[in-house]
């Protein structure tokens, strides 16, 4: 650390040459950033649902569905008209597979002895139909209901829509469309309609929150060090850690979701502490009247170890989040842990290169002239001093009581619950849900001899029972196109009681309507279906219960007339997110744990410190868990990653951890020690946790309700990491750590 | 330039031929000479675009008297449709249909309006297989784009557009007409402007001595979707007698 001190303040141009180098190189990366929030960001690729999913899409060429719902009275000429209009130029926009709608419904029935089937609407629509166009639509289960509301009063839009769609550029041109030619209110929900929102809310949130957190950290800052510099040397270095970081991913051709979203918040307030410590010191060893350049030296060498240390720890709990199977979390964690380092990096040398060439401060803090803040400090360590083991104590309670609550926390991975309730697409999806059963999609996929005519019964009985199921809007399949075809030709509603009364249907539907219709329920060969059910926009947990209860029926009713029954769909792929967010959690918070008691114990060289050092970790991630429990704050996509941001962020200990050492080697007393570390050190601590939760505040302004929890929770850590810094992990220095470990090294403070 | 070439190439071999408008092609394609009857088997494969298929084998008896064109197709395979029979009788353009299906055991009366839908099950519509009997020019503007080469044989490009008040599936579609016999081999459908199908006649036979020439294989395929139905024809019997009673009922429950 101290040679590369040395040499940013004997060539400084040439190490802001470098920095202002690859700063330029890696920001040219920064137009090629994308954002993606697709199901397909959360889900592992080579996941078994993902695969079918993939596969049965392919097979029945379906993607997303998106649900428009029109309000107004429907049964109006200018209305269906407007209705045919939409579904014309719908089908026209890029990704857009197919469009399903009154106006392109069909008609099959018996009229006067004659077989019809033809387009519902005529092409020359007057009054006059309507009273008949109304009657048939309401006798039909597979439009009532579904294509129209049962009072008439919305009109739905069903848009299935490519997977790999531009969300939004589709959501924008639907919108477009559809406020073209409806004057009532519209409601688009669905998965890639949301994705479309998640994606709007995304650019418009990142350069506010980047900013709002400028602001918060600089003003911090500010009241730190009461100077331009103090604040902008510390600015300055983290933006150029984002611009590195943002940069590389722009490079790496990694997409931005809306979790990966607090990345640039991550780095920001995480780096800015680096040279918050250094430039403390800095200010300290000037008053002790040292020149500026052996103050820099010296300010690097003092309290580089302890940055060092937690830019490692920070950046090991970060890049411990490359373990997750969470394709965009884990491009979070390399891009945020890189961020760190470089943060890292310019703090030890760009803040010193800088310094360099700065004039020094007109006006120095008085080292000797303890502060508010200083002098509580000391009431702390006297504290501590008499009540250490109580201390602990209360701790261990704490803990214990944390970990009780935390085994009650919910997941929650179901995009909807990404928006604040009164927001637009909440308010579609609920329109949605309750008008037209929703428009999220389960999809069960059926092997067998689909002309077999009890198969089909069995696909029936399967698709009426899972409609009372509380949570399932519809279910279709090819089962109830036969039932239609079934009533046209002998005028009741059943199946055919015979493979090939089943075969000439099919057949006779084929020969009416494009033979790909057919293709979407059943394959050519009759040897593979699907039937989709329609689901409202569910809680995860309730999604988890329904998929259960289907799975159940689907075991009982269709298995045993079929080959294989398999389930699949978006719904059910964030299902399996969830469980991997879960299965995750234990791994990349083990791992960051035992990374950073790692680090601690190498640097410092000994596993006792390492292991007292994550005292303060582990109690803050249990009160994280135990709050959210507490609270009925859901463990979803964003509050997924607290814990692994928490030991990133938290890691104060080191420095008071550093400067407790330090006095022990110069032979004062453990109690001296601690009192010393914590007036000194703690007064830095106090001011990083204030810059971070500040930095982190930013996020409460979001537009997404699990960035805000982030955010809420965020607040806390900071503050209890800070608090346990500053009382558990001195009780337990206090009381395990009474001698100086270091190997007989003296210079530990050197690294 | 490569256009430039082919022109003046094309200008050097065929000489007066040249002078032939879009009309005119269509016109010559119009005038070749039709069977009054024709008996035979289709065989039909469907293709989807992972290449599971599905294929059918259809009769089928066609007669033209006057005005009057009777059509009868009976489906002989897979098993579970055969029997599955499809009447059409067409009196100056209005349509009567029927329907049996052997396992209701009824014939149906259908009504009209599937001109432009499937034609059995198969990416060709009824009005693609009944404009390959006859062609009515003059419901279209047909325009000369350019002449070229298909598969070694020199062949006029046409487009074809209906005109107004023509009801038509489709908003243009392209012909590729062999130069020498005057046979479409390649047409391509438009729908709003974009193509939605290719039909490809790739075998073309002389029946009754070289009087008739008619395609008997042929190949549709869905651009958008990529399923695609080969036609397949075979045991052509032209201008043989066929009773009336071959299109009735009581033949069709046969």
């Amino acid at each position: 650390m101290e040679p590369l001190s040395r040499y940013a303040t004997k060539h400084p141009w040439v190490v802001i040459a470098f920095f202002l180098a690859i700063t330029l190189a890696l920001g040219a990366g920064l137009p090629h950033l994308r954002f993606d929030n697709s199901p397909e960001s959360f889900v592992p690729p080579d996941l078994p649902t993902k695969v079918l999913l993939d596969e049965v899409r392919d097979t029945f060429g379906g993607g997303d569905m998106a649900l428009a719902a029109l309000e107004g009275d429907v049964w109006t000429v200018p209305h269906l008209e407007a209705l045919r209009a939409i579904t014309d130029e719908l089908s026209e926009i890029d990704g857009v597979l197919q469009v399903t709608s009154l106006a392109n419904a069909k008609r099959m029935e018996e009229d006067n002895g004659f077989l019809v089937v033809e387009d519902l609407l005529p092409d020359d629509l007057t009054p006059a139909d309507l009273p008949r166009l109304r009657s048939y639509v309401e006798s039909e289960p597979l439009y009532d209901g579904r294509l129209v509301s049962r009072d008439g009063h919305y009109a739905a839009v069903i848009i299935d829509v490519d997977a790999g769609v531009d969300a939004l550029a589709f959501n924008r041109a639907v919108n477009k469309v559809l406020r073209a030619h409806w004057d009532g209110p519209v409601y688009l929900s669905g998965t890639p309609a949301l994705s479309g929102y998640i994606l709007q809310t995304l650019q418009h949130d990142l350069p506010l929150q980047m900013l709002l957190a400028v602001l918060f950290i600089g003003l911090v800052l500010f009241l730190n060090f009461r100077s331009g510099r103090g604040v902008f040397l510390p600015l300055l270095t983290v933006l150029v850690a984002l611009v590195w970081s943002l940069g590389l991913g722009g490079w790496l051709g990694f997409e931005l979701g809306s979790i990966s979203s607090i990345l640039p918040v991550v780095v920001l307030a995480v780096g800015s502490s680096f040279t918050l410590h250094v430039l403390n010191r800095f200010y300290h060893e000037l008053a002790d009247a040292r020149s500026r350049n052996e103050a820099i030296i010296l300010a690097v060498r003092e309290t580089g170890l302890g940055v060092l240390v937690s830019a490692l720890a920070a950046g090991a709990g970060l890049a411990a989040l490359y373990s997750s199977s969470i394709p965009q979390i884990k491009f979070f964690g390399v891009l945020a842990a890189f961020g760190v380092l470089v943060a890292f990096l310019a703090a030890t040398l760009l803040a010193p290169a800088l310094l360099t060439l700065m004039k020094n401060p007109r006006r120095l803090p008085d080292p000797d002239r303890p502060d508010a803040i200083s002098r509580f400090m000391a009431q702390i360590a006297q504290f501590l001093a008499r009540h250490k083991v109580a201390v602990l104590l209360t701790a261990l309670l704490f803990f214990g009581l944390m970990a009780f609550f935390a085994t009650r926390v919910q997941v929650e991975t179901s995009f909807v619950s990404y928006f604040p309730k009164s927001s637009p697409p909440r308010v579609a999806t609920e329109l949605v849900d309750r008008v037209f059963g929703g428009s999220d999609t389960l999809t069960l996929v059926v092997d067998g001899d689909l002309k077999d005519p009890k198969l089909l019964e069995a696909i029936y009985a399967f698709e009426q029972q899972a409609k009372q199921v509380d949570g399932v809007g519809s279910a279709v399949s090819i089962a109830d196109l036969l039932r239609e075809i079934n009533k046209a030709l002998t005028g009741s509603f059943g199946l055919p009681d015979s493979r090939d009364g089943v075969a000439q249907e099919l057949l006779l539907f084929q020969m009416s309507s494009d033979p790909e219709d057919l293709n979407r329920f059943i394959t050519e060969d009759a040897s593979e279906a699907q039937i989709t059910v329609q689901l409202q926009s569910l809680s995860t947990t309730r999604l988890k219960q329904v998929t259960e209860e289907l799975t159940g029926l689907a075991q009982k009713l269709i298995a045993p007339h079929a080959e294989k029954v398999r389930f699949t769909g978006t719904s059910v792929l964030l299902l399996e997110v969830m469980r991997l967010i879960i299965h995750d959690q234990y791994v990349s918070l083990a791992l960051a744990l035992v990374l950073v008691a790692f680090f601690n114990a190498l640097l410092l060289r000994s596993w006792r410190i390492g292991l007292i050092g994550i005292l303060p970790l582990v109690l803050t991630i249990a009160g994280q868990f135990g709050l959210m429990g507490l609270l009925g704050l859901p463990l979803d996509t964003a509050t997924a990653l607290i814990a692994a941001i928490a030991i990133g962020v938290g890691d104060y200990s080191v420095h008071i951890i550093v400067r407790y050492l330090e006095e022990l080697r110069h032979g004062a007393s453990p109690e001296s020690a601690a009192a010393t570390s914590l007036r000194v050190s703690g007064r830095a601590v106090f001011y990083t946790a204030l810059a971070i939760g500040g930095g982190f505040m930013a996020l409460l302004f979001s537009g997404f309700a699990p960035i805000q929890t982030f955010a809420k929770l965020m607040g806390f850590t900071v503050g209890a990491t800070a608090l346990f810094a500053l009382s558990v992990l001195p009780a337990a220095l206090l009381l395990w750590l009474r001698r100086y470990q270091g190997n007989g090294k003296k210079e530990a403070g050197n690294a | 330039m490569r256009k430039k070439l082919l022109l003046a190439v094309g200008l050097l071999l065929a000489g007066l031929a040249l002078a032939l408008s879009g009309t005119e092609v269509m016109q010559k394609v119009a005038a070749q000479p039709r069977p009054t009857t024709m008996h035979g088997k289709m065989e039909m494969r469907l293709v989807d675009k992972h290449g599971r298929e599905l294929t059918r084998v259809l009769e089928t008896w066609s007669k033209q008297e006057g005005d009057v064109e009777k059509k009868l197709i009976k489906f002989l395979a897979p098993a579970d449709v055969k029997g599955t029979s499809f009447l059409v009788i067409s009196r100056n353009g209005q349509d009567e249909m029927k329907l049996y299906l052997p396992a209701l055991k009824r014939v149906r009366r259908i009504a009209g309006g599937q001109k432009k839908g499937s034609f059995m099950g198969s990416d060709f519509s009824y009005d693609d297989i009944s404009n390959l009997g006859k062609i009515e020019v003059d419901d279209y503007e047909n325009k000369l784009l350019r002449e070229e080469e298909l598969n070694g044989a020199k062949t006029y490009v046409v487009e074809a557009r209906p005109k107004a008040g023509v009801d038509s599936s489709y908003d243009k579609q392209i012909l590729w007409v062999r130069a020498d016999d005057f046979v479409p081999v390649q047409i391509e459908f438009y729908q709003k402007g974009k193509l939605v199908k290719v039909m490809t006649l790739d075998q073309v036979q002389k029946f009754a001595g070289g009087k008739y020439l008619m395609p008997t294989h042929m190949v549709m395929e869905n651009v958008k979707s990529k399923h695609k139905t080969e036609l397949t024809m075979s045991d052509l019997e032209l201008d043989v007698d066929i009773p009336d009673s071959v299109f009735s009922e009581r033949f069709m429950k046969r």
